[in-house]
């Protein structure tokens, strides 16, 4: 037996000779922990880069999307197009859905995704030191965070707040730090949320650099994206006092209204006239027209198209936004006919690709509108006009701008319609029916044949509770602590 | 192929002539049985001490060349071995014994075998050779209806496809659900068997229980089946088999009733869309009469099968060989698909003259190019073939002007009009014309290679290694042709660039490696106790690296090569702007997998009355972290050979075997897939491409570092049964099987940026079911024998618990939820109820009751109704008549569902889709369209589309249960005397058939799936006929 025992303890070194840990102890190439991730103030700005791609107002297709087509589907500007299998139907007849792949889940985690990214980074910025010239440009990129976190946490509050001139009322959760798997929370109040955004913002405006490159360029966020969200967020809370108006005419000193021809060719990104801010897309990026289109704008290929009210309004008009927004290749067989093929222009295509296109989230034309709204609030009813007949004239519309207007309600009306007119398919016409609505009583009234073209809902009143957005089920899954909106 | 066969011949004469010259006498005779007096073929006769050897042949005759006063051994597998002297006689007749000690060989784990009377463990085994003659080119299509309990799923008839195997119903959510797939002892890729030549496969034994799969404990909860291949014997002669088939693929009939050119030209005039409502009566006429297309016809085709495979096999004193090889070619039914193969194999065995040492090599290398049609079970128009063959319009004529079959209908490349127009009802055109110019190819080489040891080295003690290969590469290659209708699209600028098309390649390398080291103890202790007990230790690694790319912009003058990339710095003018319009895209991927195990098996045997089992071991997996890495599984099993007793003495059965085990499997594959969940514990970020064009860093995955095994509790019960001199033989085993620590999604806040979920353990779910095997053999004389056999099973699965965030429902959309209490797959859906005969419009019933015109999710119901089967299993017969043979084989599923989107397609009948570019079913002429109309078929122009109806309604939920006939196959052998003149020792003929007849009520191409959801434009398997031949020599 004794000799055996040598053979066993061979054979057993031999079994264990071979080394057992590159099977148990495996780290998979390219992976990337935190520390490593972000070593420099060059990784730094790579988390910034990442935290500007995570925001996608504008993404989504095939029937699906984010803010963007949110308010073009659930308002009034759009209907079925010719290539139709019915993307959209149910959004558009307001078929309530806040699982995986609806509206109110894509808002809201697309902002709170890039509000995680960005206190990653600001994470890091606290953590990593930086001195001289590298702490500036560390403040620049710190500043950019901010901005983008408040925008973040604004959007939240007007998609999912049931009112927002009362401050008790639920709002957004406000997110300063990366949450643990387990953590819950409760929404913060809309008075909480305006607090936290306008510190964010303020001290954004501290740290900016004006003399970093990026100022110079409408697709990085600079002190006048912070300007101009200030005068969206005045907008919103009610605050009509009249340094928003000092503030709207800062804007418009350095951003003029564009020309006929700058205006057609800011759609196709070859000018930035009117542009404060817009999201840059390129190669690679997803294409927006993907939103009403299966490939890129054409005859065929929409499956959204523009609805006959918002054509009548155009064509009534006519100028640049006529001839901006509408493709040419778009059949029109007679007015509210149900066989117009009324093809979306506003992405018509640029360099990057036939579908792509920069998301000009910020324009003049914007601050001009704000500050129309402004100066009725404020009683100043022939200042609001003349603002409007400005934009008007810059457009060549035919549509005719009283000198003044006779009371709240109709400058509120007029504004509303060139509200709809100049920022159509820009994420805007929910928000603003949701906003202005109760006030004039009005709330989606679409025209017959376009609603037919989708068999669908035609009306529904500024009172309907779907106007606020459900916090998605997602959320409601996995955070155990949140309130829902009422009647969902 | 004549030519190769005489040259074989040829080639074996000169073997003949060399052994002639060696013997003395001939010696010939007949080896029956002792029990019925019947011939037995195959039977080895041996000259002691010598290599020389023959098997007896059909008849059961065999002719020796020996000395006087040599020894001949006779043996055969479950017989006593009978030893006879050579005396002055030169005929020798012996009648062999059936062995009681030796019935039908188990394979279980490691090489190791086992008889049916020792076994512990639920294990059914199945001889290869009843499948040798299928045509299928996956060697598991073959197994589908052979075994109780399991299912063997395919979902495509592309040859070569994979299937999906279930065995004893899903096991995991999420986590891998097939079973652990051992050939010659090196565990293989589940989804990889098209490069395997099934004919080398000599059996395949299913292990069901923990007993029989602990002993694969770290990969074997969902069991594990285990192919052993051929071998050749010791002290055997040379032996040449060689096999040719030939044959057909075609279409299995169609359930579908779809309109005529007239009848939908009718529809849609009556409907005012598309171009029917465009034409007058008599233009109608004019067309219908003039094209009348069934699309299927023109893309679905009879496609021809063929086969040559050639084995030889040879044995010595302590050494044996079985080599083959194999060339398969297979059309697809679809035109673009085909498959060949060719395979070599090397099986080698040798052993110490002391039989103390004993080692093995099997080599197997195949090699196949598959062309394949992407696309099925996509809603992309212009990508779904099968949906053109489906649903494209009838008044298209599919021929050209010279009366072939049209390459691109008249479409120019690029022209976006006649593309789209119309709905795109030319989009079959376009797919005529991409399958005609397009690539898509799969290149695979796969080597299995083992190596095996073993030694005795002293009384009892044995020691093993063992070590094995599974490496196969793949290239990919999908070529979009730049001069096809849809190439000038290809570019990021599109038709405006001057280039189109695509192509893009991918390499894929997987290597994976597995070792085994073992230390064997066997001992008889005073004639009644046998102990054997093992302990092993097994390492496991497995490597996946490749590259891909994606070239935009070929020059079309050079289409398939390097050279007719447009390179990426080219740069156009487009529109005013500087443009790059080919910019490619590259990918690289490494991946590392690994598992270290150690574990030990104990067996324990009384009086060859009663045995015991037990299995433990200690898993470590490089997927988990901490104390979570190693998991302690194991297992115990126990048999009662109740037929032993004394009691027993004189009863009808010759095995009685009660059997009973327990234990606990695990499963680390989280994500389902080999290579997949790889970094779960860890915190990662991830650099890509961001804003502007840039490269940004971000969080890329949030840890979850309590991750751990998800654990399988099986128990089974069972019995074997041998009646009337095995005239009835049979199992029946009842088990019940739990799996715990589900690999699920957590819900945790979307503000942790995951999307809502993270990967966890988490819910318990439980397959319970029976099953039972049978064989009777009805009838067996000198000239007839007949048997038949049936097996089928019975699951049921539920989910008894899910995540507690998830209030037990996990819904994410679509037509499938989880539920507690309910099946896996089960359908969620808000019932469809008709059609309101106010006013045509779909209604649906709400939870209390009422009906609804408004589709709304919180009207979903579950519908007990689920992916998966419930019963399933097959049948056959077996009839023999001298040289005849004649075999079926059934299999059926039942109680298993499926939403049926073709179905629901051609009865599209949504707002505005009239003109969609697609035909319809005759059924839609029943669509309601006055006041009081009693339909099934909502009115023209109502709300819901297909897809919504298949998403959110049980509209189009259908049964796809099915009995299909598998195989039909009638050989003949011819007999000896008609042989005598050749220089051949048999000659077998045969025609058989694959999916001959299927009855089932689904409405679609094929109710066979692999478990999907929904049909769309799917890819239906083919029936197949062949005719073959083989020759023995």
């Amino acid at each position: 037996m004794k000799k055996h025992i040598f053979k066993i303890l061979f054979l057993f070194a031999l079994s264990l000779s071979v080394s057992c840990e590159d099977a148990t102890d495996i780290l998979q190439e390219g992976e990337l922990t935190e520390d490593a991730a972000y070593r420099s103030l060059a990784d730094v700005q790579s988390g910034l880069l990442g935290v500007y791609a995570a925001y996608a107002p504008d993404g989504g297709g095939n029937g699906t999307g984010n803010s963007l087509y949110a308010n073009a589907i659930l308002g009034d500007n759009l209907k079925a197009g010719l290539a139709s299998n019915g993307q959209g139907a149910q959004d558009y007849n307001y078929v309530v859905s806040f699982t995986s792949g609806s509206i109110p889940h894509n808002i809201w985690n697309n902002r709170y995704v890039t509000i995680n990214f960005a206190n990653r980074v600001l994470g890091v910025l606290d953590r990593l030191t930086f001195t001289g010239q590298e702490l500036v440009e560390a403040n620049h990129i710190k500043a950019q965070l901010l901005a983008i976190r408040a925008l973040c946490h604004f959007e939240v509050v007007q998609y999912y707040t049931t009112d927002y001139s009362n401050p008790n009322t639920l709002g957004a959760i406000n997110m300063d730090f990366v949450p643990e798997t387990s953590d819950v929370f409760e929404r913060n109040t809309v008075s909480e949320n305006l607090t936290f955004i306008k510190e964010d913002l303020n001290t954004a405006l501290t740290l900016f650099d004006p003399s970093n490159a990026t100022n110079a360029s409408p697709i990085w966020i600079s002190e006048d994206f912070v300007k101009f969200l200030k005068l969206r967020i005045a907008l919103t809370e009610g605050d009509s006092s009249t340094a928003n108006i000092t503030l709207a005419n800062e804007l418009l000193a350095d951003y003029p209204l564009a020309s006929f021809g700058e205006y057609i060719g800011m759609y196709l990104d070859v000018d930035d006239t009117e542009v404060i801010f817009k999201l840059s897309r390129v190669v690679g990026d997803a294409g927006v027209a993907q939103l009403f289109y299966f490939n890129f704008p054409g005859t065929g290929d929409g499956f959204l198209e523009m609805s006959n009210e918002l054509f009548n309004l155009l064509d009534a008009e006519g100028g640049a936004r006529r001839q901006a927004f509408v493709n040419s290749a778009s059949t029109v067989v007679g007015p509210n006919d149900p066989a117009n093929e009324l093809l979306i222009n506003k992405y018509p295509g640029s360099a990057a690709g036939q579908a792509i296109n920069d998301f000009k989230m910020m324009r003049a034309s914007e601050v001009q509108l704000i500050k129309a709204e402004l100066q009725a609030r404020n009683n100043m009813f022939a200042d609001a006009a003349t603002t409007i007949q400005e934009l008007r004239t810059a457009r060549g519309s035919a549509t005719a701008t009283p000198a003044s207007y006779t009371n709240l309600n109709v400058a509120l009306t007029d504004i509303m319609l060139e509200r709809r007119l100049e920022l159509c398919y820009e994420g805007h016409r929910w928000l603003d029916i949701k906003r202005v609505g109760p006030e004039l009583g009005i709330g989606v009234t679409r025209n017959s044949v376009d609603c037919a073209s989708f068999e669908g809902i035609c009306d529904i009143s500024s009172s309907d509770f779907r106007f606020t957005l459900a916090i998605p089920q997602s959320e409601i899954n996995g955070n155990t602590a949140i309130s829902q909106n009422p009647q969902y | 192929m004549k030519l190769k066969l005489t040259w074989l011949l040829t080639l074996f004469m000169a073997f003949v002539m060399q052994f002639s010259f060696a013997q003395e006498k001939t010696i010939t005779g007949t080896v029956t049985t002792v029990t019925d007096g019947l011939p037995l073929p195959g039977a080895s006769v041996i000259v002691k001490g010598t290599s020389r050897g023959q098997q007896t042949d059909f008849d059961g005759k065999f002719s020796i060349k020996a000395n006087e006063n040599d020894i001949l051994i006779f043996s055969y597998v479950g017989f006593v071995s009978v030893e006879k002297s050579v005396g002055s006689s030169s005929v020798v007749n012996v009648a062999l014994k059936a062995d009681s000690q030796l019935d039908e060989v188990v394979v279980v784990a490691y090489g190791n075998a086992a008889s049916v009377r020792t076994v512990t463990a639920a294990i059914t085994t199945v001889n290869a050779e009843i499948l040798e003659d299928r045509a299928n080119a996956s060697a598991l299509q073959n197994l589908q209806g052979q075994v109780a309990g399991l299912n063997i799923a395919t979902g495509s008839g592309q040859p070569g496809s994979d299937s999906t195997i279930i065995l004893r119903g899903p096991g995991s959510i999420n986590g891998n659900i097939e079973p652990l797939f051992v050939v010659d002892g090196i565990p293989v890729d589940e989804d990889n068997f098209r490069s395997i030549n099934p004919t080398d496969i000599a059996s395949f034994a299913v292990l069901k229980d923990a007993a029989a799969a602990n002993i694969y404990g770290n990969r074997a909860a969902n069991g594990a089946i285990v192919i052993t291949t051929k071998r050749g014997r010791y002290n055997q002669g040379l032996e040449f088999k060689y096999t040719s088939t030939f044959g057909y693929n075609e279409l299995q009939d169609q359930p579908f009733e779809l309109m005529n050119s007239r009848e939908v030209l009718n529809w849609q005039n009556q409907n005012n869309g598309g171009l029917g409502a465009e034409l007058s009566a008599s233009e109608i006429n004019a067309l219908a009469n003039q094209t009348n297309t069934n699309w299927a016809d023109v893309f679905f085709r009879k496609g021809t099968t063929n086969s040559h495979n050639l084995s030889i096999t040879s044995g010595g004193e302590n050494s044996n060989n079985f080599t083959s090889l194999q060339y398969f070619e297979q059309d697809g039914i679809f035109i673009g698909s085909a498959f060949k193969r060719f395979s070599v194999r090397n099986n080698f065995s040798g052993k110490s003259s002391n039989d103390k040492f004993n080692y093995g090599l099997n080599l197997s290398v195949g090699v196949s190019t598959t062309n394949e049609q992407d696309g099925s079970g996509s809603g992309s128009t212009f990508f779904n073939p099968f949906s053109a063959a489906l649903q494209g319009l009838p008044y298209l004529s599919p021929y050209a002007a010279d009366g072939s079959i049209t390459r691109d209908g008249g479409i120019q490349p690029g022209d976006i009009n006649a593309i789209l127009g119309r709905g795109a009802s030319n989009f079959p055109y376009v797919l005529l014309n991409s399958i005609a110019l397009n690539t898509d190819k799969e290149e695979e080489v796969k080597v299995l290679a083992s190596f095996n040891a073993n030694w005795n080295f002293a009384k009892n003690l044995t020691a093993g290694i063992q070590l094995g290969v599974d490496y196969s590469s793949e290239r990919a290659i999908d070529i979009l042709h730049p001069e096809s209708i849809l190439g000038p699209f290809q570019s990021a600028q599109g038709v405006d660039a001057q280039f189109g098309g695509i192509q893009s390649e991918s390499f894929l390398r997987d290597f994976r490696f597995n070792s085994v080291t073992s230390l064997n103890y066997n001992n008889t202790f005073g004639d009644k106790h046998n102990l054997d007990v093992t302990v092993f230790m097994e390492y496991l690694k497995g490597h996946l690296d490749g590259f891909n790319y994606s070239q935009f912009g070929l020059d079309p003058r050079l289409v398939g090569s390097g050279a007719a990339f447009i390179p990426g710095t080219t740069t156009e003018v487009i529109n005013g702007n500087t443009t790059n319009p080919y910019i490619d895209t590259v990918g690289q991927t490494t991946v590392t997998v690994g598992n270290m195990s150690l574990f030990s098996q104990l067996d324990y045997e009384y009086d060859g009355k009663y045995g015991f089992s037990a299995g433990i071991r200690r898993d470590n997996s490089f997927r988990f972290i901490d104390d979570n890495k190693w998991g302690t599984f194991w297992s115990v099993g126990g048999r009662w050979n109740i037929d032993a007793e004394p009691f027993m003495d004189g009863s009808a059965f010759n095995l009685l075997k009660l059997r009973a085990s327990h234990g606990i499997s695990g499963n680390d594959r989280i994500a389902g897939t080999y290579y997949g969940g790889l970094n779960l514990t860890r915190n990662l970020y991830t650099a890509g491409t961001g804003y502007n064009g840039s490269v940004s860093t971000v969080a890329a995955q949030v840890a979850n570092t309590s991750l751990r095994w998800e654990e399988t509790t099986q128990t089974n019960v069972g019995l074997d049964f041998q009646i009337w001199n095995s005239k009835l033989t049979g199992a029946i085993d009842v088990y019940e099987k739990k799996t715990e620590d589900l690999f699920q999604n957590n819900n945790i806040s979307l503000l942790n940026a995951t999307g809502g979920t993270i990967d966890s353990n988490l819910g318990t779910m439980v397959n319970k079911g029976v099953e039972l095997q049978l064989s009777y053999r009805l009838f067996n004389d000198s000239d007839w024998r007949i048997s038949v056999n049936a097996n089928g099973s019975y699951n049921k699965n539920e989910i008894e618990a899910l995540p507690p965030s998830s209030n037990g429902l996990v819904n994410n959309g679509g037509s499938t939820a989880l539920g507690e209490g309910q099946s896996l797959g089960s359908f969620y859906l808000v019932p469809y109820a008709g059609v309101n005969p106010a006013n045509g419009n779909p209604l649906f019933r709400k939870l209390d009751g009422s009906l609804t015109e408004t589709l709304l999710d919180e009207d979903r119901v579950f519908s007990d109704k689920s992916i998966y089967p419930v019963f399933q299993g097959g049948f056959g017969t077996d009839i023999q008549y001298k040289g005849f043979a004649f075999t079926t084989q059934w299999s059926f599923v039942a109680e298993v569902y499926r939403n049926n989107l073709d179905y629901a397609s051609l009865q599209e009948v949504s707002q505005g889709s009239i003109e969609n570019g697609r035909n319809r079913s005759v059924t839609l002429f029943d669509a309601w369209q006055n006041v009081g109309d009693i339909t099934e078929v909502p009115r023209v122009g109502s709300a819901f589309g297909s897809v919504d109806y298949i998403n959110s309604t049980d509209r189009y939920l259908e049964d796809a249960s099915f009995l299909r006939l598998r195989n039909i196959t009638l050989a003949y052998s011819l007999p000896k005397e008609a042989l005598e003149k050749l220089p051949v020792s048999g000659v077998r003929l045969y025609l058989q058939g694959e999916n001959l007849i299927t009855f089932s009520k689904y409405r679609g191409w094929d109710p066979e799936s692999n478990f999907r959801t929904t049909d769309r434009g799917q890819f239906p398997t083919p029936k197949i006929y062949t005719l073959g031949v083989t020759v023995n020599f």
